[in-house]
């Protein structure tokens, strides 16, 4: 949705409604209590949607906005977060709580509004007889929510993916543990087909790996990212991911076997994957047998007619690349070694840094 | 060279005095709706703009005495800099709020009006990870290679990289250069034209571009361009005008811009301008915005465009002060 706004939208700014459509909106946007997972499913829609008089729809989780209804929201929201910064005891954190929630689903850029919910949350947490595990579970819902709904924005947020890393860190922090390949399936996938090429929601997912401590379910983890890539296959963050995870795995040659299966059988000939396969055999992760089989799939797409030009010439430079760059399976230890960081490094950090 | 731009139709020239006035008009929307949803970048953007008009030779475009004011406003007790008055401070505006400054010729006011030099060198400083050499962007601890290219910039500007340990960051940047030759924001993440730029920068403002393979880096870097002469961040993503700006300087720095066609950027770019209402935009058609206003004319500059002032490729600021403060 463009960030213009149209002359009738202007007008209809005046402080007369702005309080009671910001507490129609921050009491439409609870998250519902059970099942605890369920996420809120929000969507901006323009005036035409609404019927007459109305400028939010609510259907169980499913929560439409109209553009007007946020930007009279955030105009009540903002001056009340300014005046909370000068003296805090004005409102209550459950206020805070709402107008900072209000500023980020207009801005999802708004640092100082998501820096302010890390405050609120440090104070509860820090509270004796606080349930750690509800109160980082309710923000994770918040959070995971503005990444996985239709917000063109919001899913590819850096402050939004930094707030819910740092959420991640206070369950390690608490010695809570994180689902790391449910996280990666429920909302970094979705993300990424939000928004495609999604690099901060990619990022995400190597610093949950990273913090896992290993304790995942490697196996199953590849299976949801390599069947995700296949059915995004022009997403380079999704097949770069895979990289990532297959560098450091022992099964790397099973899931390539499959992956070349895939690429050959739907005749796969776009830019992403030829990158990703060279990239690989730069990395030392494909045995000979494997790499056999990329140039043989290489020349099968070469040859047919109703590969397109322009991925011809992506076709080509595939393997000429690798002809310069490639590197014998023995390397790839030696490699990763030396450009990967300790696994364990992420979550022993943060155990030490306390955050 | 001059050839190419006498056959250009009327059209496809750079409109200098609309995107001088774009810019001018930026600060003076006060109520508009765009004004409050860009507020949390607004002293990025005052650099975006400042710079913008440097280049386009009306250094004196912002008022000088305001700017600085308005830099001032934003700086915390610690020494960082926020967005814009009541903002929290991050390393990203803190960079932003130096560079104005640099460009202005202020630093003597830092330390007679704001909180000095020294408090802003120590704010930066404390955000390194002293065990890996990467760099925070605030008390948070969100790590990212852009974070450390603002420490590196800023603080080279302030003549105060002995506050940090350089080589353990220069060994993290080099960690982070991918088999696909491309840099991602940190070991292991994917490669990107923006953290290409921070880490490329990086390591020439530490001496130490040694480290780069700059024959896979540049093959890399000239994928990016499309046929219709534009320039994208990703494989098979859309071309975007910014990134004639972090792809660009990239190559410039490892001195492969030729790799690229020039002229066909170049037309790209300025099909890309609003020439009547001033501004640029990220690909033709679009609403313009100051950040690609700028990397639109950083691009134009890096490739000789007439009549543009010359833009540092390390810095992003105008050669003439880069000039004045590290000398020719």
């Amino acid at each position: 949705m463009s960030r213009a706004i149209d002359p009738k939208t202007a007008t209809n700014l005046n402080s007369v409604n702005l309080q009671q459509v910001y507490e129609e909106l921050t009491q439409t946007l609870t998250l519902p209590s059970s099942p605890s997972t369920t996420l809120l499913e929000i969507e901006i829609l323009k005036e035409f949607h609404f019927p007459p008089g109305q400028t939010i729809l609510k259907d169980n989780n499913f929560i439409a906005i109209s553009k007007l209804a946020l930007v009279q929201s955030f105009l009540f929201a903002r001056p009340r977060l300014r005046a909370y910064q000068t003296d805090p005891s004005l409102f209550s954190s459950d206020d805070i709580s709402s107008a900072t929630f209000t500023i980020l689903l207009f801005d999802p850029e708004h640092l100082t509004a998501a820096n302010t919910r890390k405050r609120l949350l440090q104070s509860e947490l820090q509270r004796q007889n606080s349930d750690h595990r509800t109160v980082l579970e309710q923000e994770k819902r918040t959070v995971d929510s503005l990444l996985t709904s239709r917000l063109h924005r919001h899913t590819k947020s850096p402050v939004l993916w930094s707030h819910r890393r740092w959420l991640i860190t206070q369950y390690a922090k608490y010695g809570l543990s994180v689902e790391v390949t449910g996280d990666i399936e429920r909302i970094v996938c979705v993300a990424g087909e939000r928004h495609p090429r999604n690099y901060y929601a990619w990022c995400h997912a190597r610093f949950l790996v990273n913090i896992s401590n290993n304790n995942f379910n490697r196996g199953k983890l590849l299976e949801i990212v390599q069947t995700w890539c296949v059915q995004n296959h022009t997403d380079i963050s999704g097949w770069s991911f895979l990289s990532f995870l297959l560098g450091r795995d022992k099964d790397a040659p099973e899931v390539i076997a499959k992956v070349l299966d895939l690429v050959e059988s739907l005749r796969l000939s776009n830019e992403s994957v030829w990158v990703f396969l060279p990239t690989l055999a730069a990395a030392g992760v494909m045995t000979e047998e494997a790499y056999s089989r990329f140039l043989k799939i290489q020349k099968e797409l070469l040859e047919m007619e109703t590969t397109a030009v322009a991925d011809k010439a992506v076709l080509r430079r595939a393997v000429e690349w690798c002809e310069t760059y490639r590197s014998p399976s023995a390397d790839r230890l030696k490699a990763y070694r030396l450009l990967q960081p300790d696994t364990n490094q992420e979550f022993n950090r943060c155990q030490k840094r306390g955050e | 060279m001059t050839d190419v731009f006498q056959q250009l139709p009327e059209e496809l020239e750079l409109a200098t005095s609309a995107h001088v006035k774009y810019i001018q008009s930026l600060n003076t929307r006060q109520d508009e709706y765009d004004y409050w949803l860009t507020e949390h970048l607004r002293l990025n953007g005052v650099y975006w703009g400042l710079t913008a008009l440097h280049l386009l030779g009306v250094p004196e475009g912002l008022p000088r005495s305001e700017t600085i004011d308005f830099v001032l406003s934003c700086q915390h007790e610690d020494g960082g800099f926020g967005a814009a008055p009541g903002h929290d401070a991050h390393m990203l505006s803190t960079v932003s709020a130096v560079q104005i400054l640099a460009m202005v010729d202020a630093f003597d006011e830092l330390e007679t009006r704001g909180k000095g030099k020294a408090l802003v060198g120590k704010y930066i400083a404390n955000l390194q990870n002293r065990q890996t050499g990467t760099f925070a962007g605030d008390e948070w601890g969100e790590e990212d290679t852009r974070f450390l290219y603002g420490a590196f910039n800023a603080l080279s500007l302030l003549g105060l990289m002995d506050l940090i340990d350089v080589d353990k960051a220069v060994d993290y940047v080099a960690a982070c250069a991918n088999f696909d030759g491309g840099y991602g924001v940190s070991p292991g993440a994917e490669s990107h034209s923006g953290q290409i730029f921070t880490c490329v920068a990086s390591l020439t403002i530490a001496k130490r571009q040694d480290l780069i393979d700059k024959e896979r880096l540049g093959k890399w870097l000239s994928e990016r361009q499309l046929a219709n002469g534009g320039l994208n961040g990703r494989p098979e993503k859309k071309e975007d005008v910014c990134y004639s700006w972090w792809v660009l300087s990239s190559l410039e720095m490892i001195g492969k811009t030729h790799w690229i066609d020039r002229d066909r950027l170049i037309n790209f770019i300025l099909q890309c301008q609003d020439t009547e209402k001033g501004g640029i935009s990220d690909r033709p058609g679009d609403m313009v915005d100051v950040w690609h206003t700028l990397f639109g004319i950083t691009g134009l500059s890096l490739l000789d465009y007439p009549g543009l002032e010359l833009v540092d490729e390390v810095y992003c600021l105008p050669k003439s002060t880069i000039t004045r403060i590290f000398g020719p």
